[in-house]
C-alpha cells in the first residue's frame, strides 16, 4: 500500500482520537444556569403553584368576569374586549377568556407537577403530605374556578407531555366530585397555621371554607338553576354545613371589629383572612394588586384622575343605608384625597369628549403605604400590595348562614345578623335567599363572588337587566345589544381551545 | 489612437504586476541564453521566472523583461512561468542563444478563483451556485460594515437593515426564508472560521472577497447550519514581494433621508379643540400654568433630536512576504455618529494574517483579528408623536393635554440624559498548519477561537422618564451586563488532489471538526442614587433604604461534532460532479434525533469545451449545472429540547417554575433543494450571464405547536409543517473597453416566491400576520377596509360590538356577508410583505483616470403594515401630536374624498387594510466619482496608486411609502415589512475619500 502513508495517517487519526477525547461532553448541555425538571422536587414547585394564582390579583380577568359582569359594575374604559363584559356575552375569539382559562389551568398544571414528583423529593412523611395536601387544595380551587366560568372542561390529573393527545372534556359532575375528593384530602393533612414567609399558604381551615363553598354551590345550583348539573343534592346543604360550621367554630378564625381592616395593608394575615392571594407593593408586577386595586372601580386616591375602567352601579349603591361601614369605601363625584385635594372622578367617553360624570367607586384595595407607581406624575397605576381574599371569615358566616336558612335551621337569622352587625346596620327581622345574597353583595363586592351567586341561584339574567336599567343611559351601554345570556350561564371555551379540538360551549 | 491604446495596457499590465517584484540577475557565465519575455499584446514582463526544468538554476525577468541565463545543461527545457501568465516551455539545444517568449494572460478576472467550503475552486470548475463579490466592487463603495458591501450585489440576496442606528443589524436572506421561527439568517465563515458571531466588528477594508454559497451542492458541506446559505468572508494576505502600504480614509457628514411632517402649534390646538369637542375650551386644554398665554411656542421635537453626523474611517494596511514568510497587518479606525443624538459607534480594529513555509511541505498560518466595537444608542423617536409642540424644549411634568395625565415623556431630555452603550471586544483567530504527506494528499489542522466580550452600560438620570424619582425623592436608574461568548473550533482536514491520465481530475477532501460554544453572562441593575454624577457606576451605590440591587448570572453552552467529506471529479474538463455530505451531531437536539446526515450532489456541463463548440467562437464559456441536496437549520436557543425551570421571587419566597416542556425528538428543519443553473460568457467575455433556478422544501420546521391551556403551557416546540420557496435569479454584466473610455455595468434581479405547504393549524398573531397554507408566509390579515362611513351608507350597514358604525369611522367590508361584522369570520389576506422581486444594478463609467459609479438597488411589490397609529390619535385624549395631513380638512371626513375618519373618533387599532402600504422603493444607494492621480504626478512620492473620490450614500429614493422609510424590517422572521412607525431614521450621507497605495 505505497499509495498510501499509513504510518503517517495513524498518526493523523491518533491525534484525531486524541482531540475527540478532550471534547468528550462536546454533546452536553451543561445546566450551569437553567435547572432540569429533574433537579426540582415538589417542595421547592409548590410555590408556584401558589405563585399562578397571583394572576387573580394582578390581571384583570378575575374582576371582569366576577365582577364586570355581574350586576356590580359598569365597564367605563374604552377597550372593546373587555366591554363585551359589559353586556355579558363575550366572543370566543375574547382573549380575556383565553387568559384566565390559561391562568387557571396553570395552577393546575403546577399541582400536578407537583404532585408527580412527591416520591423522588427529599421530605418526611408529614412534609410530603402537606404538600400533596397544597397541591391539591390549589388543585381543587383551579379547578372549581373553571368548572363554574366554563362548565365541561378538561380536567388533566397528571403533568403534561410533549405529544400528549388534547384532554377532554370532563363533566362538570365528575369535575365536582374531583374537587371534593381532592379538598377532603387537603383537609385532613394540612395543618393549621404557617409561620413566616409560609404564611398564607392553604391551612386545613381554608380547605373546609372551600369545601363548604364547594357543597353549598353544588347544593344551590341543584335548586335554583336547572341548567347547571353539578350533580348536587339537598344533601349537601348539611355536608356544607358540617364543613362551614367546623371552621367557625374550631378555627382561630374570627370577624374583625372593622370592616375596613380587611383590606389595610398595616393588617393583613388578620383573623378574618382564611385564604387570600399574598400581594406585594415592592415584588414583582405579577404580585401586585392590580385586577381589584386598579381597574376595578377605584379613583386615584393619590392626585390626577381616575384610571379605572370599572364603575360601581347604582343599583349596587343603593343597598346601603346611611350607617353601613361597608358604605365608607365607596365615593362618588368629586372626591377628597388624603393629601386634602379634590378631584372629579373623570372619565372619558369613548368619543373622547370628557365626561365628568357622577360616578361611583370604591377604595377597597387602595394602598394606603405605597402610593401610585407613579405618585406625583399623574399615571394613576395603583400597584399595591393589599392582599386580594379568597375566602373571608365573613364569606363563611354568609354561606353558613345560607345553609342553614335551606335546610330550615332557626340559627340561620342570628349567623346572618353577625356580620350585620359588624358593618354596624343593625339586626333583620326575618330571613331570605334574596336577603343573604343582598347582605353577600354589600360584604363581598368586588371580591370576585357576585357573578358565582348569580349563576348558582339562577338570578344572572334579571339581575344584570334590572342593574342597567336603575344605571340609565351608561357610558358603554350599547342598547343595540341585547343582554342575551345563555342558558347554560358559562363563557365561551376560548377559540385557540376549539381550534384545537376542545367541543364549544352551546350557545356560541 | 494607438498612443491611447498602447497607455491603457501599460495600465492594465501595471495593475498586473503589481504583485511582483524586481530583480535582475546577470550571470556571469559564457554560454548565454537571453531573451525578453513579452505578453501576448506585446508589453515586456517583469519577474518571470525563468528555470532550466531538471535543475534548480532558475533567473527572473528584469523591469524591460529582459533576462540571461546560463544553464548547466547543453540542452533541456526552459520553463517560463509568472503569476498571472499561463507558464511555458521552450526547449532548446546547444545552438540556442536567444529566446523570446510571449505569455498569455491567465485571465484570472475571466475565471477567477472562488472560495468554496473547506478549499477552493476554479469558477469555471464551480458545480454549485455561488456568487462572489471581490474587493474591486467592495472598494468601489466606501463601506461601514461588511454586510452592506452585499446589498444588492448578488442575486437571490435580501440585505436588510433591521436597525439604521450605527452599529445596527443587518439581516441577510439568501434565496428567501426557510425557516418560520428558527431564524433564516445567512452563516458566516471567516478565513475558515464557521459561525463568526457579530461580523460588524470585522474592518471592511481587509476584505480581499466574499462568496455567497446558494445552493445545497455548495452549501451542505456546512450541514446542521447551511439551509439559509452561507457566506465565506476571505481577508487579505500578504504576497510575495516588497512591502506594500495601503491608506485608505474617507471622511463625511449624515442627514436624515425622511421626516415625519407633523403638525405645528396652531394646527395642533385647532386640531385638538376639534377633537375634544366643542364643550372643551382651549384654556382647559392649557390649564397647566407653563402654558398659559404660551401657545406661541413652537417646538419641532424631530429638529431637537436629529443633527448632521460626522462619519469618518481611516485604515491603514502592509503587506508582503518573502517565499517563506508574507504578512498583512492593518489597523482601523470608523468613527460615525449618528444623527439622532446620542448615537453613534466606533469600532477599532486590527488585523494580523501571516503565513510560514516552515518547508517545502510544511505550511503555518496565523490570522488574529481583535477590534472593539462601541456602540452608543439613543432613539427617542417614539416619543416624537407623543410630544405636543405646544411643549417647551426644556418641559418635564404631565402632559397637560392628556386625559390621563399621564408624564410627558420629553424626546429632547431622552436623547440628551440617557446613557446606553454597548462594548464587544472581539477577537477572532485561527491557526492553520498544513502538512503535505505526499504531493497529492495534504493534511490541514486548524484551531480558531472566536471570542467576545460585552459590556453593555445604561443610566438614565433623574431627568429621564425611566430615571425620575418617585414620590419621595431619589430614583435614577442603572444597569450593566458583563457578557462573554466564546467559541472554540477544531477542524482536520485531509485533502487529495490527482489527475489521472490527464483527463480525470480528482480533487477530494474528508475532515472531521469539533466546535464548542459557550456563553455567560452577568447582569446588574440598580435605583435610587444621591447623585446623578456617577452614572452608571451608581451600582451598588443605592440609597440603603430602598435598595434594588438585582443581579442576574446566566450560562449555556452549545457543542458540534461533525464528519464531512467532498469529491469533486472532472472529466476532460468538460464534464464535472460534486458529491458532498456532512453529519453532524448536535447538543441542541434530542438524544432520540442527535446525529444528522446532509448529502448533496452535482453535475456540470461545459459544452463550450466541447470540440463541436470550437468552432463557435463567440461563445467563450457555456455550462450547464444542475444539483441536489439537502441542509440543515438548527438555528434555535440551546436547551429547547429539555424541561428547565426557572426561577423567581415571589410572596412565599423563590419559586421554581417548569417554563416548557421537554422534547426529545427534537431535530433539525431540513431543507431539500434542487438547482438548475447555466452559466455563459459571450463576445470575448464582455457580456455574462448567470441564471438558476431553484426549488426549495423545508420540512420537520422547528415550531411551536400550539397545546390546548389545560396542559399548563401555551406551546411547545416540535417538528412540524412543510414550506417551499422557488424563485428564479439572474445575474447580466457588460464590460467593454472603447478606448480611453470604459464601462462595466452588471445587473441583478431575482424573485422568490414562498408558499406553506402543510401547517396543521393556521396561525394568526395578534399583530395583523398570518400563517395559511396554501399561501406565501407571513401575510398580513385583518379586517378589509372600504373608505368611511358616510351617512348614506347607515341604511344597511352591519352591525358590531365591537366597531362603531357612526358616520366619519372607517367603513369595513362584512366578508360573510351576514350582517354582522365580527372579528373572526371578517378577516382576510390584507397584504404581503413579500417582495415580487428584488434587483441591484451597479455601474462604471470610466474615462482617462476619471470614473463614475452608481449603484442602484431596489425591491419592488412588496407591502408594508404601518402600524403605528401613535401619529394617529384621533381622539385627542393621549395630547399627542399627530400628521399634518390631518390638518387638511379635504382628505378628512366628512370631505367627499376624506381617507381619514372623523377627527375625534378613535382610530381602529384592530389590524385592517387601511394600514397596508406598497412599500416598493428604487434608491440610489451609491454615486461616486473618483479620479486616480495620473503616475507622474505620485512617483514624486513613490506612490503606486491614489485615488481621490466623492461618495453620496442614499442620495435619491423613490417610492410611494408614507413612512419614514420604505427599506424597513422587523427583526423577527415573522416581522417582514411590519413598519412600527418609531425605528431609527434613515440616514443619507456625503463622503470624500482616499486611497493611496505605497
Amino acid at each position: 500500500m505505497k499509495f498510501f502513508p499509513v504510518k503517517k495517517l495513524a498518526c493523523a487519526s491518533l491525534v484525531v482520537l486524541m482531540l475527540s477525547s478532550c471534547f468528550k461532553n462536546i454533546l452536553e448541555e451543561k445546566n450551569k444556569s437553567a435547572y432540569p425538571l429533574s433537579a426540582v422536587d415538589g417542595k421547592a414547585l409548590i410555590v408556584d403553584a401558589y405563585d399562578k394564582m397571583a394572576a387573580i390579583a394582578s390581571d384583570r380577568q378575575w374582576y371582569l368576569m366576577t365582577e364586570t359582569a355581574s350586576d356590580n359594575c359598569n365597564f367605563i374604559g374604552s377597550n372593546a374586549r373587555r366591554r363585551q363584559f359589559m353586556s355579558a356575552r363575550v366572543d370566543p375569539g375574547n382573549t380575556e377568556v383565553s387568559s384566565i382559562w390559561d391562568i387557571l389551568y396553570g395552577g393546575v398544571s403546577s399541582a400536578n407537577t407537583v404532585l408527580s414528583k412527591i416520591d423522588s423529593s427529599f421530605m418526611n412523611e408529614e412534609e410530603s403530605l402537606r404538600i400533596q395536601g397544597e397541591a391539591r387544595f390549589l388543585r381543587a380551587f383551579n379547578m372549581f374556578s373553571l368548572v363554574r366560568f366554563f362548565g365541561d372542561v378538561p380536567m388533566p390529573l397528571k403533568p403534561a407531555q410533549p405529544g400528549d393527545p388534547i384532554n377532554p372534556k370532563a363533566s362538570a359532575l365528575t369535575i365536582f366530585k374531583q374537587v371534593i375528593e381532592d379538598l377532603k384530602f387537603a383537609g385532613n393533612v394540612l395543618p393549621e397555621s404557617y409561620d413566616g414567609q409560609s404564611r398564607g399558604r392553604a391551612t386545613v381551615h381554608a380547605a373546609r371554607a372551600l369545601l363548604g363553598k364547594v357543597f353549598l354551590t353544588r347544593a344551590s345550583s341543584a335548586k335554583y338553576n336547572e341548567a347547571l348539573n353539578y350533580g348536587g343534592t339537598s344533601a349537601d346543604y348539611d355536608s356544607a354545613k358540617v364543613y362551614l360550621t367546623k371552621v367557625v367554630d374550631a378555627s382561630p378564625h374570627s370577624l374583625l371589629a372593622n370592616y375596613s381592616d380587611n383590606f389595610n395593608i398595616l393588617t393583613e394575615n388578620n383573623a378574618e383572612a382564611i385564604f387570600y392571594i399574598k400581594c406585594l407593593a415592592n415584588g414583582a408586577y405579577r404580585n401586585k394588586n392590580r385586577g381589584a386595586a386598579d381597574w376595578a372601580a377605584n379613583p386615584n386616591l393619590y392626585g390626577g384622575n381616575s384610571y379605572a375602567q370599572t364603575a360601581l352601579t347604582k343599583d349596587l349603591l343603593a343597598l346601603f343605608s346611611t350607617s353601613d361601614s361597608r358604605k365608607q369605601l365607596i365615593v362618588q363625584g368629586p372626591y377628597t384625597t388624603v393629601q386634602g385635594q379634590t378631584y372629579q372622578t373623570t372619565v372619558y367617553s369613548r368619543n373622547g369628549n370628557a365626561s365628568y360624570g357622577n360616578l361611583i367607586f370604591s377604595w377597597k384595595f387602595l394602598d394606603s403605604q405605597n402610593p401610585a407607581a407613579d405618585g406625583g406624575v399623574g399615571e394613576g397605576f395603583q400597584l399595591g400590595g393589599v392582599d386580594y381574599p379568597v375566602i373571608r371569615f365573613a364569606d363563611v358566616l354568609l354561606m353558613l348562614a345560607e345553609a342553614k336558612y335551606e335546610t330550615g335551621d332557626a340559627d340561620a337569622l342570628q349567623v346572618l345578623n353577625n356580620v350585620r352587625k359588624r358593618a354596624n346596620t343593625g339586626n333583620l327581622s326575618g330571613i331570605s335567599l334574596a336577603e343573604i345574597m343582598k347582605e353577600r353583595r354589600r360584604e363581598l363586592y368586588l371580591e370576585g363572588h357576585r357573578w358565582f351567586d348569580l349563576v348558582r341561584t339562577g338570578t344572572l339574567k334579571e339581575r344584570v337587566e334590572e342593574a342597567a336599567q336603575t344605571e340609565g343611559p351608561l357610558i358603554h351601554y350599547d342598547a343595540s345589544v341585547v343582554v342575551d345570556l345563555p342558558k347554560e350561564y358559562v363563557f365561551p371555551i376560548p377559540q385557540r381551545e376549539v381550534d384545537l379540538g376542545i367541543p364549544q360551549n352551546q350557545g356560541y | 489612437m494607438k498612443s491611447i491604446k498602447r497607455s491603457l495596457k501599460a495600465g492594465m499590465m501595471t495593475m498586473l504586476l503589481i504583485f511582483l517584484c524586481c530583480y535582475s540577475l546577470y550571470s556571469q557565465d559564457k554560454r548565454v541564453i537571453k531573451g525578453v519575455v513579452r505578453a501576448e499584446n506585446g508589453y515586456v514582463v517583469s519577474g518571470v521566472t525563468i528555470s532550466v526544468k531538471g535543475t534548480n538554476q532558475s533567473v527572473m525577468s528584469g523591469n524591460d523583461g529582459y533576462y540571461e541565463i546560463s544553464p548547466n545543461v547543453t540542452s533541456g527545457v526552459l520553463l517560463f512561468s509568472s503569476k498571472g501568465y499561463m507558464s511555458k516551455d521552450i526547449v532548446f539545444d546547444a545552438a540556442t542563444t536567444s529566446i523570446d517568449v510571449s505569455l498569455v494572460i491567465e485571465n484570472l478576472e475571466l475565471d477567477p478563483i472562488v472560495v468554496v467550503g473547506y478549499g477552493t475552486m476554479r469558477k469555471s470548475d464551480l458545480t454549485g451556485s455561488v456568487s462572489s463579490v471581490t474587493s474591486r466592487d467592495l472598494k468601489a463603495v466606501p463601506l461601514t460594515n461588511l454586510s452592506q458591501g452585499l446589498q444588492g450585489r448578488a442575486p437571490g440576496v435580501m440585505v436588510r437593515q433591521t436597525d439604521a442606528a450605527p452599529g445596527g443589524n443587518v439581516s441577510i436572506r439568501v434565496r428567501g426564508g426557510n425557516s418560520i421561527t428558527a431564524g433564516n439568517d445567512v452563516l458566516y465563515v471567516v478565513d475558515g472560521f464557521v459561525g463568526v458571531d457579530n461580523i460588524n466588528n470585522i474592518n471592511p477594508q481587509d476584505i480581499e472577497s466574499i462568496d455567497i454559497l446558494k445552493d445545497a451542492s455548495a452549501t451542505a458541506i456546512y450541514g446542521a447550519r447551511a439551509s439559509n446559505g452561507v457566506v465565506l468572508v476571505t481577508t487579505k494576505r500578504g504576497k510575495t514581494g516588497k512591502t506594500m502600504v495601503d491608506f485608505d480614509g474617507y471622511v463625511g457628514t449624515q442627514s436624515f433621508v425622511n421626516r415625519l411632517n407633523l403638525m405645528n402649534s396652531e394646527q395642533y390646538l385647532t386640531f385638538l379643540k376639534e377633537a375634544r369637542g366643542a364643550n372643551t375650551s382651549n384654556e382647559e386644554l392649557t390649564e397647566d400654568w407653563r402654558l398659559k398665554g404660551n401657545e406661541s411656542i413652537n417646538t419641532d421635537w424631530q429638529d431637537a433630536i436629529l443633527r448632521n453626523a460626522l462619519i469618518q474611517n481611516y485604515s491603514l494596511r502592509f503587506s508582503g512576504g518573502t517565499d517563506k514568510t508574507k504578512y498583512m497587518v492593518s489597523g482601523e479606525y470608523f468613527n460615525q455618529e449618528g444623527i439622532v443624538i446620542g448615537s453613534g459607534f466606533k469600532r477599532l480594529a486590527l488585523r494580523s494574517n501571516l503565513d510560514f513555509a516552515v518547508s517545502k511541505k510544511i505550511n503555518f498560518g496565523l490570522n488574529l483579528a481583535i477590534s472593539n466595537g462601541n456602540q452608543s444608542t439613543s432613539n427617542p423617536l417614539f416619543a416624537v408623536g407623543q410630544a405636543p409642540p405646544t411643549l417647551p424644549l426644556d418641559y418635564v411634568g404631565i402632559n397637560p393635554y392628556d386625559a390621563e395625565r399621564k408624564r410627558f415623556v420629553n424626546p429632547y431630555i431622552e436623547a440628551t440624559n440617557n446613557f446606553n452603550e454597548n462594548k464587544r471586544l472581539k477577537l477572532l483567530g485561527n491557526i492553520v498548519g498544513s502538512y503535505q504527506i505526499t504531493p497529492e494528499l495534504t493534511w490541514r489542522s486548524t484551531l480558531g477561537l472566536d471570542m467576545t466580550y460585552r459590556v453593555s452600560n445604561a443610566y438614565a438620570n433623574k431627568k429621564t422618564g425611566s430615571g425620575m424619582a418617585l414620590e419621595g425623592g431619589l430614583s435614577g436608574s442603572a444597569s450593566a451586563t458583563r457578557g462573554q461568548y466564546t467559541d472554540i473550533l477544531n477542524e482536520n482536514t485531509l485533502t487529495y488532489n490527482k489527475t489521472f491520465n490527464q483527463h480525470h481530475l480528482l480533487n477530494v477532501v474528508a475532515g472531521f471538526t469539533l466546535q464548542a460554544l459557550e456563553n455567560e453572562s452577568l447582569s446588574v441593575s440598580d435605583k435610587n442614587f444621591e447623585i446623578d454624577e456617577l452614572s452608571y457606576y451608581n451600582i451598588g451605590k443605592s440609597d440603603p433604604g430602598r435598595d434594588q440591587l438585582n443581579a442576574g448570572l446566566s450560562y449555556n453552552n452549545e457543542g458540534l461534532v461533525s464528519y464531512l467529506g467532498r469529491v469533486n471529479y472532472a472529466l476532460k474538463n468538460r464534464y464535472l460532479l460534486t458529491v458532498s455530505s456532512r453529519i453532524d451531531g448536535s447538543s441542541k437536539f434530542g438524544a432520540n434525533n442527535r446525529y444528522a446526515f446532509f448529502p448533496s450532489g452535482a453535475l456540470a456541463w461545459r459544452i463550450s469545451s466541447e470540440p463541436f463548440m470550437s468552432h463557435v467562437r463567440w461563445i467563450n464559456n457555456f455550462k450547464l449545472r444542475t444539483s441536489l441536496g439537502v441542509t440543515g437549520n438548527q438555528g434555535i436557543s440551546p436547551y429547547s429540547k429539555q424541561a428547565t425551570v426557572s426561577t423567581s421571587q415571589t410572596a412565599f419566597g423563590t419559586s421554581y417554575r417548569q417554563s416548557s416542556l421537554a422534547n426529545p425528538n427534537l431535530k433539525w428543519e431540513t431543507t431539500r433543494q434542487l438547482d438548475l443553473g447555466v452559466d455563459m460568457d459571450i463576445f470575448d467575455r464582455t457580456i455574462s450571464l448567470t441564471a438558476d433556478y431553484y426549488y426549495k422544501r423545508t420540512k420537520d420546521l422547528l415550531f411551536t405547536r400550539a397545546l390546548s391551556g389545560s396542559t399548563g403551557f401555551g406551546s411547545n416546540l416540535e417538528n412540524f409543517g412543510e414550506i417551499q420557496n422557488k424563485g428564479l435569479e439572474l445575474a447580466l454584466s457588460y464590460k467593454k473597453v472603447f478606448g480611453d473610455f470604459n464601462v462595466n455595468t452588471s445587473l441583478n434581479y431575482s424573485f422568490n416566491r414562498s408558499k406553506i405547504i402543510d401547517l396543521p393549524v393556521d396561525r394568526v398573531f395578534s399583530n395583523g400576520l398570518i400563517l395559511l397554507e396554501g399561501q406565501p408566509v407571513g401575510l398580513f390579515y385583518g379586517l378589509k377596509n372600504d373608505g368611511i362611513i358616510f351617512p348614506e351608507d347607515l341604511d344597511g350597514l352591519y352591525t358590531s360590538t365591537l366597531r362603531s358604525q357612526r358616520a366619519g369611522e372607517l367603513k369595513f367590508v362584512d366578508i360573510d356577508g351576514n350582517g354582522i361584522l365580527d372579528g373572526d369570520k371578517d378577516r382576510t389576506i390584507i397584504g404581503n410583505p413579500n417582495p415580487k422581486f428584488i434587483y441591484g444594478w451597479s455601474n462604471t463609467l470610466g474615462y482617462k483616470n476619471l470614473e463614475l459609479s452608481f449603484f442602484i438597488q431596489g425591491v419592488y411589490g412588496n407591502d408594508i403594515y404601518y402600524s403605528n397609529y401613535e401619529f394617529m390619535d384621533l381622539l385627542g385624549t393621549r395630547g399627542r401630536n399627530v400628521f399634518a395631513e390631518l390638518a387638511d380638512p379635504s382628505l378628512v371626513y366628512p370631505s367627499p374624498g376624506a381617507i381619514y375618519p372623523q377627527i375625534g373618533y378613535a382610530i381602529e387599532d384592530a389590524a385592517n387594510s387601511s394600514q397596508i402600504k406598497d412599500g416598493s422603493y428604487l434608491r440610489f444607494r451609491n454615486i461616486t466619482l473618483s479620479y486616480n492621480l495620473p503616475q507622474k504626478l505620485i512617483s514624486g512620492i513613490k506612490a503606486r496608486n491614489a485615488r481621490l473620490y466623492i461618495s453620496a450614500n442614499n442620495m435619491f429614493t423613490f417610492t410611494k411609502y408614507f413612512g419614514l422609510d420604505p427599506e424597513i424590517s422587523g427583526s423577527g422572521t415573522l416581522l417582514n415589512g411590519y413598519d412600527n412607525g418609531s425605528s431609527y431614521p434613515a440616514s443619507k450621507s456625503i463622503l470624500i475619500g482616499i486611497n493611496l497605495s505605497l
